[in-house]
């Protein structure tokens, strides 16, 4: 049995009404018993609860003290400068430059004021955060631990099979991967033991993982699953097989590709003959599902070619000869399955030759991408001397790029972009900030000054939009000229 | 330039440039562009100039600019206003008048705090459970009633009950203390004429009788080095309020000036935290003697350095706010500067910065004193978070607002001088 409360009474009474419910204020304590006591119950009570109100209002919400109160936190690792900071708040909303900034703080050996550090590691982009945890500093790990979901996600434990027996796709797949790291064996044999038991989906997600490690000891299982009843295991089988260079898929690729592709020196020039592929040719491997040469040739490393076709095609695919116009889906899927630069320089300057008065310049993004960098100048500096090719055109070309971009890049961009091709006035603003963002931090300074020069000399109709990118452009090179001259490491690159 | 006034005409996107006006001498900015920052880039480009000296300082004051000094000296917002200047001089017909504008006024608040009296009975005999199904519409024509007999301070506490409704658990128990104070600041209006003058203003004042900044600055200055603690904005629909604290160094008083905007409009920023004034203070009446206006500023604003206020204990801090409270009991918060630390206990369940701590984010705050007394530290998150980052297990001199909810840290002391949350 408890004791009455009668200020919970007060207020049950105050919830229900009075009209319903009668109250006998002489139970009250006397500090919060009104005199003299009104006569109609709802005043009475509203006086009762004023002084109940202030005497609550008085008291503070105590809390008891922590019994492992938090011990102040040595930190050994020095601040950054405070024009590092500045530099910081000028970036906050550029994930990509947040990011390299924080990493040039890592590098440096510094960490960042412990003000900020709740407001990185609660940063709604993983990529900010992840940059920012090494910089945190011991308080940042003292934070880390009082909100776990600061924390970066724990590797799951191999030793531990209860996610693989109770997890979701995604957790089993996740802690395959980690036993994979540790011993590829025992994954495999682990995945291969109840595989057929797996939904189709479940198949194809953990066959996949097979891709960390993947060796020549995974070929048998591999085989066997190209057998399996889903297309989408299957799929995943082969794309596994055709990165094992002596897998029977490549082996037999290489073969077919050879029948029906020739390459000859007759007198001075190189002829190229080409015969009919049928989708059954493709047997004991399963036929293609789209066009028999894309697939084809897509499971044929380029660096093959030449002895299965007998002689060298790039020269001739480099300048487009008619003959082999019907693969070019399958040399382009050849360049990207492998990432054959040497490829990716043919077709794409057969794409730039391919250009007549009639008609403009044609830009994959994705060859582009996989370009070596003497190359991408080079076909770059061709592509902008074309007036008629659109600044969404050339974006996308330097959008897949890995940053940063080589100096002759940026410099090239530099005289261009003030222009902007078929646009006839200054690329749009985007552009301008990936080239401000993208170059290499040696070149941002020399860079800045071009660009401002630029914005000082702008005249004509277009001055004004030319001066405000320019400027803005300016603007952000300044900032990581400056992060690149104040975090430079001692005895680090100029 | 002329007399600390500066203007010029800037030319933005459109076709007519922007008039940009500054008072350099009472920190006021005008500026005919629609930006809501305050001041605008105009203003602070014109101010860049002038500090370049490449204003000339000669010529007659543009009209505009003549009009907006002239505005500034009449609304009497001009902070360097000598202090000793009263009222404007008023015929005896104008002060009969005002008189019977005033009588007026108090009956019409009267009668509505008498009808406000018998509506909170009337919500109490019929059972506060009622409200519920109409958290946002109940209070709305009591406090509609309360904005027609004058009692805008009343409307707006009325307007804020349904927060209290809404906000969980035991929102009876809340909405009762919040209608009992408000029956008792009805009572006490009616019953002013018994009170001592020193509560009458206190009542008057929570009523929303605003007292004329003249009659403020008419009155006795306090001239100290004040030091800006820290501020806290405030926004409802309609009426946007920055609270700033101030505390003078020579007399250890607290001092509260509010800023109010409306209609999106910025609020003041002439008070910056971390800074020190010397200027004269002047305190409106009533018993908590907080609040007050910038009368002379006797030297620009410089960083604080070298202060060292002494932290008070929890206790001793929970001792002033209930001598805080009987003689206000309608008082909302006090300012205090504790010496503790502020810890967390709890693992979180995901709430972010942006969400309110100290109840119902997974984190229980508190703030300890050296002597382990502990009361609950509330606020943003992102504002425990950084104090905790900042302080890192360190005792500290914290300063922020006491209130029922507990402490509401704003403001870090260290090495004398202040780190704003």
């Amino acid at each position: 049995m408890t004791t009455p409360d009668p200020v919970a009474d007060l207020i049950a009474a105050a919830t229900v009404g009075t009209a319903h419910r009668a109250l006998d204020l002489a139970d009250l304590p006397p500090a919060v018993r009104p005199d003299p006591r009104a006569a109609d119950p709802a005043v009475a009570l509203l006086d009762a609860a004023a002084l109940s109100a202030l005497a609550a209002r008085t008291a503070p919400r105590q809390r008891t003290a922590l019994r492992d109160p938090t011990d102040p936190v040595p930190e050994r690792v020095p601040i950054i400068p405070d024009i590092v900071r500045q530099v910081l708040a000028r970036v906050e909303r550029q994930p990509a430059l947040l990011v390299e900034a924080l990493t040039l703080i890592r590098q440096a050996g510094l960490r960042l004021p412990p003000d900020l550090v709740p407001v990185l590691l609660d940063d709604a982009r993983p990529a900010v955060v992840s940059a920012a945890r090494p910089v945190t500093g011991e308080i940042g790990r003292l934070l880390m631990t009082k909100n776990p979901r600061w924390a970066p996600a724990a590797e799951p434990d191999p030793a531990d099979r209860t996610t693989w027996d109770e997890g979701t796709v995604t957790e089993r797949a996740r802690w395959l991967r980690a036993l994979r790291r540790t011993d590829p064996l025992a994954a495999r044999e682990l995945l291969m033991d109840g595989f057929a038991r797996e939904s189709a989906t479940t198949r194809a997600e953990l066959l996949g993982v097979l891709g960390d490690g993947l060796s020549a000891g995974d070929q048998d299982f591999l085989l066997t699953a190209v057998g399996d009843r889903s297309r989408a295991v299957v799929e995943v089988a082969l794309g596994l097989l055709n990165r094992l260079p002596d897998s029977p898929l490549r082996r037999d690729m290489r073969a077919l590709a050879g029948r029906h592709v020739t390459v000859a020196r007759r007198l001075l020039r190189t002829a190229v003959t080409v015969t009919r592929l049928v989708p059954e040719e493709f047997a004991p491997w399963p036929a293609p599902a789209g066009d028999p040469w894309t697939v084809l040739l897509g499971r044929v490393d380029p660096v093959d070619w030449s002895a299965a076709f007998g002689g060298d095609p790039f020269p001739l695919i480099t300048t487009g000869a008619d003959e082999l116009r019907p693969l070019t889906p399958g040399f382009r899927a050849a360049a990207l399955e492998f990432r054959h630069a040497g490829l990716a320089r043919a077709l794409v300057s057969a794409q730039l030759a391919a250009a007549s008065a009639r008609v403009p310049p044609v830009v994959d993004p994705e060859l582009w991408g996989i370009l070596a960098p003497p190359d991408l100048r080079e076909l770059l500096e061709r592509l902008l001397d074309d007036r008629r090719v659109r600044a969404d055109q050339v974006d996308a070309v330097l959008a897949g790029r890995d940053r940063p971009w080589p100096a002759p890049i940026t410099r090239l961009l530099a005289r261009w972009l003030p222009t902007g091709g078929a646009q006839n006035g200054p690329a749009p603003r985007s552009m301008w900030d990936r080239w401000a963002t993208s170059a290499a931090l040696p070149d941002c300074r020399e860079l800045s000054e071009l660009a401002r020069a630029v914005a000082e000399r702008a005249t004509g109709d277009a001055a004004s939009t030319l001066i405000t990118r320019a400027s803005q452009a300016a603007t952000l090179l300044t900032v990581r000229a400056v992060l690149h001259e104040t975090l430079r490491p001692p005895g680090g690159p100029q | 330039m002329s007399a600390g006034l500066l203007w010029g005409e800037c030319q933005g996107s459109g076709k007519t440039p922007y008039r940009v006006t500054v008072d350099t001498g009472t920190r006021r900015y005008q500026c005919s562009c629609p930006s809501r920052k305050f001041p605008c880039k105009h203003a602070l480009g014109l101010l860049f100039l002038w500090s370049q000296g490449r204003i000339d300082e000669s010529g007659a004051v543009a009209g505009f600019a003549q009009d907006f000094a002239d505005r500034g000296r009449a609304t009497g917002s001009d902070p360097v206003e000598p202090a000793t200047a009263g009222p404007r001089e008023q015929t005896p017909e104008q002060r009969a008048a005002a008189a019977a504008r005033a009588a007026a006024r108090e009956q019409r608040v009267a009668d509505g705090l008498a009808e406000l009296d018998r509506w909170l009975a009337d919500q109490i005999s019929g059972g506060l459970a009622r409200v519920a199904q109409d958290p946002y519409g109940w209070a709305e024509a009591a406090a509609t009633r309360m904005v027609d007999a004058q009692a805008p301070g009343v409307a707006a506490w009325l307007r804020r009950l349904p927060a209290v409704v809404t906000s969980g658990s035991r929102w009876p128990q809340r909405l009762l203390d919040e209608l009992a104070l408000l029956h008792l600041l009805a009572r006490g209006y009616a019953r002013r004429a018994e009170l001592p003058a020193d509560l009458v203003a206190t009542v008057r004042d929570h009523v929303g009788f605003s007292v004329p900044r003249t009659t403020v600055l008419a009155g006795p200055p306090v001239r100290d080095r004040w030091v800006i603690v820290g501020f806290r904005d405030l926004d409802t629909e309609t009426v946007s309020t920055r609270r700033v604290w101030l505390r003078g160094r020579e007399s250890d008083r607290w001092a509260q000036v509010l800023f109010f905007a409306t209609g999106g409009a910025a609020l003041d920023a002439s008070l910056v935290p971390a800074t020190e004034l010397d200027a004269d203070l002047h305190f409106y009446p009533g018993r908590a003697r907080l609040r007050a206006a910038v009368g002379e500023v006797h030297a620009e604003a410089i960083p604080v350095t070298s202060w060292c206020p002494p932290g008070d204990s929890i206790a001793a801090a929970a001792d002033r706010w209930a001598s805080a409270l009987a003689a206000d009991p309608w008082l909302r918060q006090i300012p205090v500067v504790l010496r503790g630390r502020v810890d967390c206990s709890g693992r979180g369940d995901g709430a972010g910065p942006g969400g309110r701590a100290g109840r119902g984010d997974g984190h229980e705050w508190s703030f300890a004193d050296l002597a382990g007394d502990a009361v609950v530290a509330h606020g943003t998150a992102l504002d425990l978070w950084r104090l905790l980052a900042v302080t890192a297990g360190a005792i500290l001199d914290v300063a922020g607002e006491w209130s029922p909810d507990g402490f509401r840290p704003s403001t870090i002391v260290a090495d004398g001088a202040l780190v704003v949350l």
